[in-house]
């Protein structure tokens, strides 16, 4: 397994990451932590003629709560979001997704930016960004523009991100008092794997205790992470309690096109979006009580 | 046994090297002007080979060299070489996909995987078969030139299965199915040849058996025996995987003698998963049949082994099978009927256990479904059919020595089983497994014997040359702590030479839990002859009597009636004997096992092994309801040792096995689509992580044995024998789900779990 | 085209020109000949290629080294503080009987390292997750784990003194 051949680039700054890519366009490719990147690139899946490396550029690593946002840089390593005050006790379910993220080794280099950049349909952070309806910062000679992660995934692989473009910061909305969310991957092992099914929930309880959000994200069961609307409704303007999550849980069965594949059935991918839907939910009910 | 090292909890003689990254594993050697081999497998699972043009890659600047088949001997090889049925490389047809059909030699790995993938080959597609039981109907596509894919079979039998089953009270049948699991050595195999100018072949490789590959280099490459050298380094795991020669060895040979520099051929991981041969899968048809009182009367088994597409360990396996499936129980009518069967699918080989976890699995599952129709614990009916010591079994064998009844005792009390077993509550519960393997190896090759030397150097170290192959397992610390203990050292002053094919005594290898008991007792040997000498020239130096001296902390000390205490240190006796006696200190000690004349494998297979150990493994389980996942709780693994040579080592051995037993029991297996590995990487072919292991409680019984070093049994592959069987059995225990094939996923348990 | 860089491996520096599609770990291995980091399986998944970077533990097989310019690298080489043969993690794995064939051991007492520089006291679970990216096939890694509980004991200032025998 060697790698491809390829020459590289090291700006040091947003601006030079905005001309090499504007120059090369897309032969070029964006590097962070490299641990897609470089496993699909020796897998002979991809070969750029061109890797920009974006982890020198101090701005892309910074972490500031901002305005009632967390705004994390794309190069904040999944390390680093676990230990983040801010992040665990504003958007807990984002430490969860972070923490849940392949294996130590792989979390000290992986980064927020690369595990959303790389668009793969069973990655960790993407369901619980969603959940809370996050907001990516995409930059390039053109300048900025903000995009909402439900509109970021195209397919397997690919993302809104043009190729002259890089993911320079995420954005996510500190959740309001009565909101909470949950995040649950399901693997084979319980660490270093790839996920068979996950899910993320986040609901919102008003004065009332009646829930006037919810959102619930499924991964693995279609080319992209998939919001569950069924689910969504039968949440919506209703008293938690478990016989509701239950319902929410299979209407969330039915949200979803999960395939057969080595990993399992559709089958039973789709009893574990039911599984993990439930689960999600009492979690964030959990949260949400606390939040009040 | 507590000497003052046998029984002691002494660290391997090689983990500094190891802990400190100093240890030189052959992945790690480089040699001057060394280049990179790299071989083009096929990307069918059968095929014919219409043409195959390699000019592209010979134009490539930085090949060195390309071959194919015209280039190498075509004389068809196997593991046993009546059953040869493989070239080096494939020049009419391909049988699975990876099968070796031409290899390159360049400046670097890069040049070489780019040549590789120059090399064009028309392939004409042939049907496949994946199934060995879809292998074995008449119209199934044939994979060699015979006129059936079963490629070998082997019967054994004694008294009247048939007769017995009629007069059973109870008698229970099924189909149990077992995986093809893959080693997954740390260290991939790999190898670096240097075939130099004066005609001699020196191979550097993480082999477990180097004496028999190299009569396998000699053999395939048809050169002269006395031409070739295998040489190993520190080894990155072997459970079986590395016994038989790979073909990477004799196209690096070849490629190093066309380009006249040593060659270094390394697997990719996903290569490793694809080419380096996994675990018999078995199918397995078993029928056991009972008295009321629980004693069993008769059992039959037909084994299909699925042998992929050539031929290795498997008549072996098949052989070692029967015989533990004869030896675990008295069973007084058996009859057993085993084959292997190709298959377009990469070789299976030996994989700790040879073929014994597999059928352990049915028969122990088997029991239980027994126990529970008769009304019994699946405790009580183990403990009132195992053997005892001294038995003398209805197949033949004899158990010496045998603690299968306190393994049981231990295991049931260490897991709470009284308290624990048919709870029903909250999905948990407790298995038993049970089971018997050999404590010495085989006697396949009509041989089972060994040599080491010792020398003692004037500086007070005394070295042994023993052919004990370290994989990881501890054989050196082993036959280092026994030299010591004969001769009265601390364990620094003993050093282990080995690891290479010319300076090492002819031996078979290490497998089949041979290595202590063969090796260490050719160790004993020689340490107890050295000792002879040393006394002796102790009581010359020491002007004395050889009976009064004594060997203690590396000195040798004469204590007698009415005379003053006299030493002299290690050193200067071997100087004294050096210098005075003109006769350095060197011996040499052998153990060969008493193989009997007139022993007939066919009717006496039984008396394939020299030794038995029995053990006995519980454990608690808890299934989650809603994922189907199994947790492993707790596992107590209760294992005959005959005397402990080093406790820690012995933990050490069972339980990996247990974590390997696990992985074949509930995550590992390779899935294949049209014949390739899909999940060829540790991402999606599951290990158990730090995560899945659970607390194991190690019970080691002490029952020493005739023959092995101070009592000693191996144990090296037991730990893995009982394991699938004890959690099929506490997850039947915990669900009412009766498990029959491996491995026991989240979704069958799910599934299940819903149609109940 | 190659790239000029600096590489800070354990206490020594060294000037290499590279070509950009090397990883850390192949010139570790082959160019600087440090080869107690070693190569499990290329694609992050095994840990045997564990080196720390910065302070931090990460999979050399995924890493490019002209990304490492400049940057503090401990191999397994650099482990034992100068002047010692082992460290107290390289000690207790020998004494615990964590090691069997030894090629994912660098690996995990790099592992180990990362998780005692910053947590000192780990529980049992938590020494267990922060080793699960490092697979290991011959011992069960319950004697690791236990390795790994008695060297962070042996690394508490007041028991220093007792560890040197």
């Amino acid at each position: 397994m060697l790698l491809p051949k390829f020459k590289f680039h090291e700006p040091k700054t947003e601006q030079e990451a905005c001309q090499i890519l504007t120059e090369y366009g897309d032969k070029a490719r964006p590097i962070a932590g490299g641990t897609d990147l470089v496993v699909n690139m020796k897998k002979k899946l991809m070969s750029p003629e061109h890797v920009v490396s974006l982890s020198r550029i101090a701005s892309l690593k910074g972490l500031q709560k901002e305005n009632g946002f967390v705004k994390i840089g794309a190069c904040f390593t999944v390390a680093d979001m676990i230990e983040a005050k801010d992040i665990r006790e504003n958007v807990n379910a984002l430490s969860a997704g972070a923490a849940a993220l392949g294996s130590p080794l792989v979390r000290n280099l992986a980064t927020i930016g690369g595990n959303l950049g790389s668009a793969r349909p069973a990655a960790d952070l993407p369901p619980p960004l969603m959940a809370y309806g996050a907001t990516l910062i995409l930059k390039s000679g053109k300048g900025k523009r903000n995009i909402a992660i439900d509109d970021f995934f195209k397919s397997p692989g690919t993302t809104e991100c043009r190729p002259d473009e890089f993911i320079a910061e995420i954005q996510v909305l500190t959740p309001p008092a009565g909101a909470g969310a949950g995040y649950i991957n399901l693997g084979a092992r319980k660490a270093q794997d790839c996920n068979i099914v996950n899910v993320a929930s986040f609901i919102c309880l008003n004065k009332s205790g009646v829930i006037d959000t919810a959102r619930v994200i499924l991964g693995c069961v279609g080319p992209v992470h998939l919001r569950a609307p069924a689910a969504e409704k039968i949440l919506m303007g209703e008293k938690p309690d478990k016989v509701l999550f239950r319902q929410a849980a299979d209407a969330a069965k039915t949200d979803c096109l999960p395939i057969t594949d080595f990993r399992g059935t559709g089958e039973y991918k789709r009893a574990m979006v039911g599984v993990l839907t439930q689960r999600t939910l009492e979690i964030a009910l959990d949260e949400a009580k606390k939040n009040n | 046994m507590k000497g003052n090292i046998i029984g002691k909890r002494i660290p391997r003689i090689d983990s500094v090297p190891k802990a400190t990254g100093t240890a030189e594993y052959t992945v790690d050697l480089k040699l001057p002007g060394m280049i990179y081999g790299k071989i083009l497998r096929s990307p069918l699972p059968h095929a014919r080979i219409k043409s195959l043009d390699v000019s592209a890659a010979e134009a490539l600047p930085g090949v060195c060299a390309v071959i194919t088949a015209a280039d190498v001997p075509m004389g068809k090889f196997s593991f046993f070489q009546w059953l040869a049925d493989k070239t080096i490389f494939s020049s009419d047809k391909v049988r699975y996909v990876g099968d070796e059909v031409a290899a390159v030699a360049a400046i670097d790995a890069d040049t070489a995987e780019k040549a590789i993938e120059l090399i064009q080959v028309d392939y004409d597609p042939l049907p496949a078969v994946f199934e060995t039981e879809e292998a074995m109907t008449a119209d199934a596509p044939l994979i060699h030139d015979q006129e059936s894919n079963i490629g070998f079979k082997v019967e054994r039998h004694f008294g009247d299965p048939d007769n017995a089953f009629e007069s059973c009270d109870f008698v229970v049948e099924g189909c149990y199915k077992t995986d093809r699991v893959a080693h997954c050595c740390l260290e991939v195999s790999n190898c670096v040849a240097s075939w130099t100018p004066e005609g001699r072949l020196s191979i550097w490789t993480n082999a477990q058996a180097p004496h028999t590959q190299r009569q396998e280099v000699a053999r395939i490459l048809e050169i002269p025996l006395q031409d070739v050298r295998i040489i190993n380094s520190h080894m990155g795991g072997g459970f079986g995987s590395k016994l038989v020669m790979d073909m990477k060895l004799p196209i690096a040979a070849v490629l190093s003698k066309k380009t006249g520099r040593p060659v270094k051929i390394q697997n990719t991981r996903a290569e490793e998963f694809s080419t380096a041969k996994t675990r018999y899968g078995y199918t397995m048809y078993v029928k056991t049949g009972a008295k009321k009182d629980g004693t069993l009367q008769a059992r039959t088994v037909r084994v299909i082994a699925d042998n992929g597409a050539y031929h290795d360990k498997g008549p072996a396996t098949l052989n070692f099978s029967s015989m533990m499936f004869a030896t675990l129980y008295n069973i007084p009518n058996i009859h057993y009927e085993g084959m292997v069967v190709y298959t377009n699918k990469q070789m299976s080989t030996a994989f700790r256990g040879f073929g014994n976890p597999q059928l352990t699995f049915a028969c122990e599952v088997q029991l239980d479904e027994l126990a529970e129709k008769i009304g019994m614990d699946p405790v009580e009916i183990r403990r009132i059919n195992a053997n005892t010591p001294g038995q003398k079994l209805q197949c033949g064998a004899v158990v010496p020595t045998c603690g299968l009844r306190e393994c049981i005792e231990v295991a049931a009390q260490n897991i709470a089983w009284k308290e624990k077993y048919n709870r029903k509550d909250k999905l948990r519960g407790v298995g038993v497994a049970n089971m018997v393997h050999t404590a010495a190896g085989g006697r396949y090759y009509g041989y089972n014997a060994t040599d080491s030397f010792i020398k003692v150097a004037d500086d007070g170290t005394v070295s042994i040359v023993t052919p004990g192959l370290e994989m990881g397992q501890g054989v050196h610390t082993v036959v280092a702590m026994i030299v010591a203990e004969e001769l009265g050292l601390d364990m620094k002053s003993v050093k282990v030479l080995s690891n290479d094919t010319d300076l090492t005594p002819y031996d078979l290898g290490s497998w089949g839990s041979r290595a202590t008991f063969v090796v260490g007792n050719a160790a004993l040997a020689t340490a107890r002859e050295a000792r002879v000498v040393i006394i002796e020239t102790a009581a010359k130096m020491l002007d004395t009597k050889p009976e009064f001296i004594d060997l203690e902390n590396g000195m040798a000390v004469a204590r007698g009636p009415g005379m003053p205490e006299k030493s002299v240190s290690m050193g200067k006796l071997a100087a004294y004997a050096i210098n005075n006696m003109k006769a350095p200190i060197s011996v040499k000690g052998q153990w060969a096992d008493d193989i009997p004349e007139d022993w007939d494998i066919k009717t006496e297979f039984v008396k394939n092994v020299r030794s038995f150990a029995f053990a006995t493994q519980t454990c608690e389980v808890e299934i989650d309801k809603d994922t189907g996942e199994v947790k492993v709780l707790k596992f107590v693994a209760a294992h005959e040792t005959g005397t402990t040579m080093n406790e820690m080592l012995a933990e050490g051995q069972i339980e990996g096995a247990v974590m390997q037993g696990i992985g074949f029991t509930l995550m590992e297996s390779m899935t294949l689509d049209n014949g390739r590995v899909v999940n060829d990487g540790f991402l999606d072919y599951k290990l158990p992580t730090f995560g899945e292991q659970p607390e194991i409680d190690v019970q080691l019984i002490e029952t020493g044995d005739p023959h092995g070093p101070y009592g000693a049994k191996g144990i090296g592959e037991a730990g893995l024998v009982p394991t699938a069987a004890a959690l099929a059995n506490a997850i039947y225990n915990a669900s009412g789900i009766r498990v029959t094939e491996l491995p026991i996923t989240r979704e069958f348990m799910l599934n299940a779990l819903r149609e109940k | 085209m190659k790239h000029e860089i600096t590489l800070k491996v354990n206490n020594d520096t060294y000037s290499l020109a590279i070509d950009p599609w090397r990883t850390l770990n192949d010139v570790l291995r082959e160019d600087l000949n440090l080869t107690g980091t070693k190569l499990g399986c290329g694609s992050g998944d095994c840990g045997a290629c564990t080196v720390i970077v910065d302070g931090r533990s990460i999979s050399s097989c995924l890493t490019l080294a002209v990304e490492m310019d400049q940057k503090k690298i401990m191999t397994i080489e650099g482990l034992a503080p100068s002047g010692e043969e082992l460290h107290p993690i390289q000690e207790s794995f020998v004494e615990k009987g964590a090691i069997q064939c030894g090629f994912c051991t660098p690996g995990m007492e790099l592992s180990a390292y990362n998780l005692l520089s910053q947590n000192p006291h780990p529980s049992e679970k938590e020494i267990r997750e922060s080793l699960s990216g490092n697979l290991c096939r011959c011992t069960g890694y319950n004697k690791i784990v236990e390795a790994i509980a008695e060297s962070a004991d042996k690394m508490k200032p007041k028991k220093k003194k007792g560890r040197k025998k």
